[in-house]
């Protein structure tokens, strides 16, 4: 991958989280930074969503942090981009994982599905 | 019925149906509820948190705070009233319970106006050994400072079966600096002391 190119990957995937819905959008792999780009639906009104509590892990055994987010609120929710750091050379896959408290959920997102933009 | 009588109805119908819409879109429905209860158990259900077991209730008029215990986890949340007779969330603060020590504890204060920035101190106690936990605090001292035994007043809490504690003031009313945290036995012997100065 060169300097600027970035892989946009389509994910419209839905998790259920406790009442709320989790619709995953896209996913950016750059040379530079892996965004992840999701909207929360909540069922009531309430405290934000936990964006630090979703991790990226490849099966090379990396795990990538959220480094960052921003949040735009809508009436039926928030649209959330989210940066990690970038992958590692190779990664075929990754899981996206939600640890908070004792809720949790694993999505497994392959990589080879993208087109460069 | 005159056309007049029917044109009044429907301008009527028409206010009384916006209204309804304004007052079902707005924050007040759907952010805040009419009990304190209500508003607690919201908040952690939006939090994905709980729900809890709540072991003791403060009340403190326009202020409640909800300790609380949930699996591995406690937190004493604080909420808070709104206009009157609408009541929300303030905070949470969630701490895991470390079961190798013998209390784990957390602290956490909320300025509401000028007179009540409320600050509590609290924790679960994992030592079947300790049956009162006690604070140290000190009136208008800054952290650090030398504070002469005199000035220091004891706070404490006789711990129930639930084994959490809670202790708080205004921050307003007592400018207190916390100094110590003991953990005492039946015959009164300390068996655990941290130094929070």
């Amino acid at each position: 991958m060169n300097d600027g190119d970035a892989i946009l990957i389509g994910l419209d995937k839905k998790i259920d989280l406790d009442n709320d819905k989790i619709l995953l959008r896209h996913l950016v792999i750059a040379a530079d930074a892996t965004t992840l780009i999701f909207e929360v639906h909540p069922d009531e009104n309430g405290w934000t969503f936990p964006e630090g509590a979703l991790t990226l892990k490849d099966k090379q055994g990396n795990t990538y942090k959220n480094k960052a987010s921003y949040a735009s609120g809508y009436t039926w929710g928030q649209y959330i981009v989210s940066d990690y750091p970038p992958l590692e050379d190779g990664v075929e896959a990754i899981t996206l994982d939600f640890e908070w408290f004792d809720r949790s959920f694993q999505k497994e997102i392959p990589l080879n599905q993208g087109e460069i933009k | 019925m005159n056309r007049k009588k029917l044109k009044g109805i429907i301008e009527w119908s028409l206010a009384f149906l916006l209204l309804f819409i304004v007052i079902k879109e707005s924050p007040y429905y759907s952010y805040y509820e009419l009990s304190p209860k209500a508003a607690f158990e919201k908040s952690e259900r939006t939090y994905y948190y709980g729900p809890s077991e709540v072991v003791e209730k403060v009340d403190l008029d326009n202020v409640q705070i909800f300790l609380s215990k949930y699996k591995n986890w406690f937190s004493a949340p604080i909420i808070k009233k709104h206009a009157g007779f609408f009541w929300g969330p303030g905070s949470l603060g969630v701490m895991e319970i470390k079961n190798k020590q013998d209390i784990t504890y957390s602290w956490g204060g909320m300025t509401f106006n000028e007179e009540l920035m409320l600050m509590r101190y609290y924790g679960i106690v994992t030592n079947p050994e300790i049956n009162k936990v006690e604070l140290d605090v000190a009136k208008g001292y800054d952290g650090g400072e030398h504070v002469p035994k005199e000035d220091i007043v004891t706070l404490d809490y006789k711990l129930k079966d639930h084994r959490m504690f809670l202790f708080h003031w205004n921050e307003v009313e007592n400018d207190y600096l916390s100094m110590a945290l003991r953990g005492l036995n039946s015959d009164g012997e300390v068996i655990y002391e941290e130094d929070l100065n």
